[in-house]
């Protein structure tokens, strides 16, 4: 057997707070981060999304960036969140020479861009903003005020980054590459993905209802999260403990439509059967699934399916957008810790505002959280546009 | 093992085999487009944006090339992604304060579109990812399909670097001066000694596999990417360190091809790093031939494969040397800012 793949940090911000305490004390009182559009200087007010309760000058205060330094909000969060990992997984005292920061982002530095971009065409102003824009630009930016890293790079499959992050982090140390790996993703809100999803007409009036039959589409969200990634053998000198193990993951394309899911989730599917193939496990050992879950009439439909033709009984199953929103890129990490959360503490967050059973489903998702509950694996899944799928699975840490 | 099989470019260039015609002075070269047509069926293409349409067909064309139908995974890196789509949609936004907008441009915006319209024309289902790193996007998806293919995930993969330059990209990299001033001719960026480069755009693609072909240009003996070196001695010994991890030595090594671009900061670190004391090759470079950006090293990669496999190009192609001898053992070096670097060790198959 392979040795395993440790999970030994990780942190969180996202509109259910800003660290893993706050995170997992409202998941645990059904209180969601969903609520009004903050800090962004869209027409679209009335449409409910997922913020953090943070503008930017506090993040600034907070992660210790002098106030007048030009820098991305999606910069702002990804610092947040991977401190806290980088701290819990005591990676600052470790000996190690070889740490890689892998970050997963889509929208990079567009909401800056978006206030600034006729400057940039018509005038020589604002011109430092320029530089910020990329996706790499931000990872850069986060990785340079995190410490000194042996590989840097940015993964962007839309909402599926942050988990592929995760995968591309795991085959390095498999590989024997790095002696340990930061992954995860980050990104804000932007009027430039406000707009475009509320083009498509699939954003939710209302706070998002996945896997409810009278769905409206996805409520956006925003944040960060990352995890620190280390080889077992690695941390035995080191006083740290894991908290859970990465058995399995996969990565398949639908190869479907852009914006589209194939309607018997092939895709999906494929994610998740290469996912428990690495692991070895058999679906019923899976103790709960932590969805895509999207609150989209097509994505809901779609990932459900092709969750019941793979798994004859259905585990526990819940979306946690209900409660942060859709995090795009960061989602597969920030959804991931809240699972490892639930699982490291015996509980199923809740699919919040589900009401009505979807009649083409066999299951319907858990209405609220159940607490003492065990279960020793889960499967996340993360799909993004363009049908890049990945789902990685997460099991309880056996000595061996 | 892992071979280059096969290649496909669609760049500023006419042919895969660059020409060297003589370039007109500017500071900004764009893809001559190949025949759409023979690749994409109108229907499809009407539908497609311009850089979908120019990494299909490179795509197809490095297939064809390496006589593969479906590759067991499609890895792409791409700078900017989409950029014209992202502009559109951006600008109408802005002009139309965010109403009556057509999604069109924002479902073809996200930098992964390239990635997924490929497995979608193809109808692959297996791994796929896209990289989007500044100026080593494409070394990056190189890297994961090496590794993957080394750890016995898969056994081949589509790579590919894919970007386009707008004007309107252009002139905002120009404020920052990533471009240079005053008009140059490509081949002038050879011995230049100002600030900025020469930009184009392009849509470069390998394909990777553990078997050796009749068609393999090349053997990929390693990849490796480096950040953040703290000084040029560091840069010079991850590359000892990444030579004696595949058990050569820097005299083992016939030629650097290096991304030299006219930029002075940009070119300095490459001849601090390869001074007399440490190689005494002459740079090969190829960013004269293709234009600067940030998924250039692919067309390098390309020049470079076919280098090795075939040993014939015109002198324009180096910077001062040409070689007589075949090339057995070659390192490709790339950087950004002389913060994230790449190193490709390729050897003749």
């Amino acid at each position: 057997m392979s040795e395993q793949i440790c999970v030994t940090g990780m942190g969180i911000v996202s509109a259910l707070g800003e660290n893993k305490y706050e995170t997992e004390t409202r998941l645990l009182k059904e209180k969601s981060g969903i609520g009004k559009l903050y800090y962004l200087n869209s027409i679209h007010k009335e449409i409910p999304v997922g913020m953090v309760k943070v503008p930017d000058d506090k993040l600034k205060e907070k992660v210790g960036i002098a106030p007048n330094s030009i820098i991305a909000r999606t910069t702002l969060l990804g610092i947040m969140a991977a401190r806290e990992a980088i701290i819990q997984a005591k990676l600052l005292g470790a000996s190690y020479k070889k740490i890689g920061f892998i970050s997963g982002t889509t929208v990079g530095g567009m909401e800056k861009s978006e206030i600034h971009y006729l400057d940039f065409l018509h005038n020589n102003r604002k011109n430092e903003y320029i530089s910020i824009h990329d996706c790499g630009a931000c990872t850069e930016d986060i990785a340079k005020h995190l410490g000194t890293f042996e590989f840097c790079t940015t993964i962007s499959t839309a909402c599926s980054s942050a988990a592929n992050a995760i995968i591309l982090g795991a085959n390095m140390l498999k590989a024997g590459l790095l002696d340990a790996v930061i992954v995860g993703g980050s990104e804000c809100l932007t009027k430039f993905h406000l707009n475009g999803f509320n083009t498509l007409m699939i954003l939710d009036p209302k706070p998002c209802k996945p896997f409810d039959a009278n769905r409206g589409g996805i409520t956006l969200g925003e944040g960060a999260a990352y995890l620190v990634l280390e080889k077992e053998s690695n941390i035995k000198n080191r006083k740290v403990k894991p908290l859970c193990i990465l058995s399995g993951y996969g990565n398949a394309c639908d190869a479907y439509h852009q914006t589209a899911s194939s309607p018997d989730g092939k895709g999906a599917y494929l994610s998740m059967l290469k996912a428990l193939e690495m692991s070895k496990l058999k679906p019923s050992d899976i103790g709960y699934i932590n969805a895509h879950g999207t609150g989209t009439q097509n994505n809901d439909l779609s990932e459900g399916v092709a969750i019941q033709t793979l798994f004859d009984q259905v585990p526990y199953i819940s979306s946690t957008k209900s409660y942060t929103g859709h995090t795009t890129s960061a989602a597969g990490a920030v959804e991931t810790v809240i699972s490892i959360l639930a699982m490291s503490h015996n509980f199923i967050p809740a699919n919040l505002n589900f009401e009505h059973k979807m009649e083409e489903l066999s299951f319907e998702p858990v209405k609220h959280v159940i607490t003492d509950y065990k279960f020793d694996h889960f499967m996340k899944n993360s799909f993004g546009f363009g049908g890049n799928n990945s789902s990685l699975i997460f099991s309880k840490h056996n000595p061996q | 093992m892992v071979y280059i099989n096969g290649l496909g470019s669609v760049s500023i260039q006419e042919s895969i085999i660059p020409e060297y015609p003589e370039w007109e002075t500017t500071n900004y070269l764009r893809c001559h487009e190949p025949n759409f047509a023979q690749y994409i069926s109108p229907v499809l293409s009407r539908r497609m944006s311009r850089i979908i349409k120019r990494s299909i067909v490179a795509s197809q064309i490095c297939l064809q090339d390496a006589g593969c139908e479906m590759p067991e995974a499609i890895i792409s890196g791409t700078g900017l992604g989409c950029i014209e789509e992202t502009e559109k949609f951006l600008l109408s936004m802005i002009e139309q304060k965010e109403l009556f907008l057509q999604p069109t441009h924002f479902i073809q915006s996200t930098h992964n579109t390239i990635s997924s319209q490929i497995a979608m024309f193809l109808k692959c289902y297996s791994y796929n990812n896209t990289y989007s790193h500044l100026g080593t996007s494409f070394e990056s998806a190189l890297f994961d399909a090496f590794l993957q293919i080394s750890i016995q995930q898969i056994n081949n993969a589509l790579v590919g670097g894919y970007d386009e330059m707008t004007p309107a990209y252009k002139n905002m990299l120009s404020k920052i001066g990533y471009i240079k001033s005053t008009p140059f001719t490509l081949d002038d960026i050879k011995n230049a000694e100002t600030s900025g480069s020469v930009m184009g755009e392009g849509s470069n693609c390998v394909f990777l596999s553990n078997e050796k072909t009749e068609n393999s240009y090349a053997e990929i003996i390693d990849v490796q990417l480096f950040h953040a070196p703290k000084s040029y001695s560091d840069t010079s010994n991850h590359i000892y360190e990444f030579l004696a991890k595949n058990k050569i030595g820097i005299s083992d090594i016939d030629a650097v091809m290096m991304g030299l671009n006219g930029d002075l900061k940009n070119d300095q670190v490459y001849y601090e790093v390869y001074n007399e004391n440490i190689i005494k090759t002459i740079p090969f470079m190829y960013k004269h031939l293709c234009g600067e950006y940030y998924t250039s090293a692919a067309y390098g990669l390309i020049m470079l494969a076919q280098l090795i496999k075939n040993n014939r190009f015109s002198n324009k192609f180096f910077k001062k040397y040409h070689p007589s001898n075949p090339l057995k053992k070659v390192l490709f070096h790339n950087h950004f800012q002389n913060n994230t670097h790449s190193l490709i060790l390729l050897g003749k198959c």
